[in-house]
């Protein structure tokens, strides 16, 4: 595996407008649903963007994926914008980063046999034969573990877990470099998310791709994950390791909310960090920090004032957090 | 915990429930069996489509009629037993001695009423309170799940609340009468961890005051972990475990249970590969001979293929409070190997 | 391992309904088979439309002078005329096979042609949304606020009551009907998963509009069709009562209703008859349509 950069934010935000009226719209104001990220990712990594909804983490996602146009900045895949890129080189993107998402139940269309889901890449970008369209996808099904016969059934004969496997052998087809999960477990049974999230972790090693996972679950970020970046309204407030994240956490939303994840025995009951309040609106994100109205450890006026950026804890290596108290 | 756990005040015995479907008639709760002590919370966890929902809808006698009907069984609450109940009865139960709070908040408030209008229409219905202070109560019974300004937002209307907010509002409707029963069915799995943390605390408190007894209705053993005093694992539409809680996370007698338990990630250690159980639940026109969860377990011996296991005691110090159906605890030293 | 339920138990519609009133239950039996509706239907509308220059027994156009307005057979009239003649001695049976036609074809070409134009628009303004949104539906409300019948009266003012015309009614009439369901549903459509997974893969948009979201709307216009065909004899009905429709002689369920209104106490069955054929086709269309929306929407079915 190198440990070359295969993806890239630089100083990425995306805002959506909000318009008012029905014949004249005008525009009313805008949701911060991105407001400035900078992160890079090592080929054969696996990043866990972690967050409460409206946290921006599944922008982020769909950003990587140019299914969104930032409104600033650039999103790199492999030294190239992914947003000025067109033609061949297009094509080429479009091979190397494929996606799994949430819902198993609404990411196959209902009219499609899986062989068409599956060879969807395939179709829109090569002119393969018949012949070859259909080994390749019986490789991929194999390789998610469902039969190759299967390839002519319609996704409503399968339960959702298969589902998710028909989603990931649609998203291997084209042997891409980096898959963008957005929550692929979330939508399933306890005793299936186990079989989903290990085929993944195998299918990593087999083939050296890279992972940008978007979870709530933090459990799910640990198994999976290498990094984590922690997000609040828009922004990365810490990014580190898995392992030095979950050993120290040091931003405050943080602490707070790994705080409130759920123990996993009864005498791990953990002691809670209260927040007050509830998320502010992206719409009018706080000056400053935009953590501090809530803050249990606020620093002084200094997080009403500066926005403050990610750097690197004191005595870490790589441990990142954006927070005035270091 | 500063929480006293009394007489047992809800005993379900041998519940039984059947759908009628366009293939045939199905049992999607068959003979569940679960005690609830005063100021306690039971726990009920399994998967989607093992009857965890249906059996909360039995005991409050709110199956979707006609399709759906409690077929057989008990369901005593303090000594009388509510199968016996007419309609009217059940109606002054519903909502008034045992209440319910539902999964999802948006859909369980009526956008068109106001907050205030929905807590008072329940007190209404089920407390002899004057109309006049029928609103100083509702404003009590928000102040108490902690809505800020509760006299303000007695005027507002579902859409101008964050889901956490309604699902408070939700179980300011369903304490509102001084229930001794709350079922919650997954109320906060749509809600963000911090608030979902928030509820739960919340939850908590109201029992240690008010000796509220809970069944705890989820998929989650972190909210086990978290709230539950006992609990009860279903699967396929029967409870296949059962036990304190205690028992049930240090010395899972049912492979199932323990295999749930495996298959889970947590943030607090770093696991190198999850169990995972394999296929999936059987469907209710499908359910195998013998025990139904001998097609995925690993210790399936001849007799599994024969015969449903009976409840047999876990030999452990929470001793007959533990039980679990399967035929390996007759063997007095088995323990469920780590898979 | 999978074992998906039968195709036709949806999940949501598992369970039997208790024994419903005996009016509720010939209602609930007429819907849930369709072979009579489709069997009135070929009866009344397709065989005959198909079949009138072999089966008619008279000229529809032609009458006999000696044989105007004879009752039918049972009323005082004879196996010659079954359901009797109008007023210029012509065979209404004739007359309603040759109308089978004309209603029948009006339908099915002014539905394509509304149909095509409404769901072509529809889904480009759903999907791409913006701009083009607001002036296509800007364009809907309009063309639902115009009545359909001053529009036929400004038509056949200018050219004269024709078959053109009459498309151009119907299809002015419906297409707007298309355009606002299709919309809608792509609307919902549009934002699924599997729309932003044809995207990563790098489908077209014309590739992502006809293979991933027309063929999920499919039933809906197939239902909204159907449906349709009923409104579209009656507007063809009302057309042609008020000499806007096909120009005479050529027979049309509608005309012959209003030929016979001045008789309806004296000869009702000059009326009668292509009446009854509009009320049974209508009926039976609607019929079909619900069964149809009833199997096909895909709301109800398994997901």
């Amino acid at each position: 595996m190198d440990n070359t950069e295969i993806l890239r934010f630089e100083g990425v935000k995306k805002h959506f407008p909000i318009t008012k009226g029905v014949i004249f719209s005008r525009q009313a104001g805008q949701v911060h649903a991105v407001d400035g990220i900078d992160l890079a990712l090592a080929h054969g990594q696996t990043l866990a963007l972690v967050g409460e909804s409206g946290c921006g983490k599944t922008t982020t996602a769909r950003l990587a994926l140019r299914l969104e146009t930032p409104t600033d900045g650039r999103v790199m895949v492999d030294g190239e914008d992914v947003h000025q890129l067109q033609g061949a080189a297009l094509k080429r993107y479009r091979t190397r980063v494929q996606a799994v998402f949430q819902d198993p139940w609404s990411s196959l269309n209902p009219r499609m046999r899986v062989r068409d889901i599956v060879a969807e890449t395939l179709r829109v970008n090569f002119s393969l034969s018949r012949s070859e369209i259909e080994q390749r996808v019986a490789k991929v099904l194999l390789d998610v573990g469902l039969k190759p016969e299967q390839a002519l059934n319609y996704p409503h004969e399968f339960s959702g877990g298969q589902r998710q496997r028909v989603a990931i052998a649609s998203a291997l087809i084209s042997n891409p470099k980096m898959l963008i999960l957005d929550e692929p477990v979330s939508a399933l049974d306890v005793s299936i998310r186990s079989q989903i999230m290990n085929l993944l972790q195998d299918l990593q090693q087999q083939y050296g791709m890279t992972y940008l996972l978007v979870a709530h679950d933090l459990g799910t970020t640990r198994y999976m994950a290498d990094w984590l970046a922690v997000m609040y309204l828009g922004r990365i407030v810490e990014y580190a390791t898995v392992d030095s994240l979950f050993k120290e956490p040091r931003n405050p939303y943080t602490k707070a909310l790994f705080s409130a994840a759920l123990p996993d025995h009864p005498d791990k009951r953990r002691e809670e960090i209260i927040l007050t309040g509830e998320v502010p609106s992206p719409i009018d994100p706080p000056s400053g920090c935009s953590f501090h109205p809530r803050c249990p450890l606020k620093a002084g006026s200094i997080c009403e004032q500066v926005e403050p950026k990610l750097k690197l804890a004191p005595g870490t290596k790589n441990h990142l957090v954006a927070c005035h108290l270091y | 915990m500063a929480k006293i756990i009394g007489e047992t005040i809800l005993q379900v015995e041998n519940l039984q429930t059947e759908l009628h479907t366009n293939i045939g008639v199905q049992r999607p709760v068959d003979g569940v069996s679960l005690s609830l002590r005063q100021g306690e919370t039971l726990g009920i966890v399994g998967e989607s489509g093992c009857g965890k929902s249906m059996t909360a809808l039995s005991i409050l006698g709110v199956v979707p009629k006609p399709a759906a009907q409690v077929v057989g069984g008990r369901v005593m609450f303090n000594g009388q037993d509510l199968r016996t109940f007419s309609e009217q009865q059940m109606r002054r139960i519903r909502g008034g001695s045992i209440s319910m709070v539902l999964q999802d908040p948006q859909t369980s408030l009526n956008p068109v009423y106001t907050i205030g209008g929905q807590v008072t229409e329940a007190i209404a219905l089920h407390r002899d309170v004057p109309r006049r202070s029928l609103m100083s109560h509702a404003i009590d019974a928000l102040r108490q799940v902690r809505v800020a300004a509760p006299e303000q937002r007695v005027k507002d209307y579902p859409h101008q609340m964050s889901g956490g907010m309604k699902q408070r509002v939700s179980g300011a409707i369903a304490i509102s009468c001084d229930p001794h029963v709350l079922i919650a069915d997954e109320p906060t799995t749509a809600l963000d961890v911090t608030i979902q943390s928030q509820y739960l605390r919340l939850l908590r408190e109201i029992q240690e005051k008010t000796g509220l007894s809970i069944i705890f209705i989820t998929h989650d053993f972190g909210i086990i972990a978290n709230m539950c005093d006992t609990v009860a694992v279903m699967y396929a539409g029967r409870v296949v475990e059962s036990g304190p809680v205690r028992a049930i996370f240090d010395e899972p007698r049912h492979p199932y249970t323990r295999a749930l338990l495996n298959s889970v990630p947590t943030m607090d250690r770093h696991v190198k590969r999850l169990y995972s159980i394999p296929g999936q639940p059987p469907a209710l026109w499908d359910r195998p001979a013998g025990c139904w969860y001998r097609n995925r377990c690993p210790f399936a011996e001849p007799r599994c293929e024969t015969q449903y296991p009976p409840a047999i005691a876990a030999k452990n110090t929470a001793g007959s409070n533990h039980v679990a159906n399967c035929w390996k605890l007759e063997d007095s030293t088995w323990i469920t190997p780590k898979s | 391992m999978n074992n998906p339920p039968p195709e036709d138990t949806p999940a949501e519609s598992l369970g039997v309904p208790a024994p419903p009133h005996l009016l509720r239950r010939i209602w609930l039996n007429l819907r849930s088979y369709p072979l009579l509706s489709v069997f009135v239907l070929l009866v009344l509308l397709v065989i005959p439309a198909l079949t009138a220059d072999w089966l008619a027994p008279h000229d529809p156009t032609q009458g006999v002078i000696m044989d105007r307005r004879l009752p039918p057979v049972f009323f005082g009239g004879t196996w010659e005329y079954p359901l009797g003649t109008d007023r210029l001695g012509r065979d209404i049976l004739s007359r309603i096979m040759y109308g089978a036609r004309v209603s029948l074809s009006i339908s099915l070409v002014g539905i394509f042609v509304g149909g095509l134009l409404g769901v072509t628009l529809g889904l480009l303004a759903g999907y791409f949304r913006g701009w083009i949104d607001t002036i296509i539906m800007r364009l809907v409300e309009i063309s639902l606020a115009l009545p359909a019948i001053l529009l036929a009266l400004v038509l056949a003012a200018a050219s004269g009551p024709s078959f053109q015309t009459i498309i151009i009614v119907v299809a002015f009439v419906l297409w707007a009907l298309y355009a606002r369901q299709v919309r809608g549903e792509v609307l919902s459509i549009r934002e699924r998963d599997y729309v932003a997974r044809a995207r990563v893969a790098g489908a077209s948009h014309f590739r992502i509009m006809v293979r991933h979201i027309l063929p999920n709307v499919a039933n809906t216009i197939i239902v909204l069709a159907t449906l349709q065909v009923g409104s579209v004899i009656i507007l063809e009905a009302a057309l042609s009562f008020l000499g806007l429709g096909i120009p005479r002689p050529t027979p049309a369920w509608g005309m012959m209703v209003a030929d016979g209104r001045q008789l309806i106490v004296s000869a009702w069955w000059i009326s009668f008859f292509p009446g009854l054929a509009i009320t049974l086709t209508v009926f039976s269309l609607n019929l079909l349509g619900d069964w149809l929306r009833d199997r096909l929407d895909p709301k109800l079915e398994i997901v």
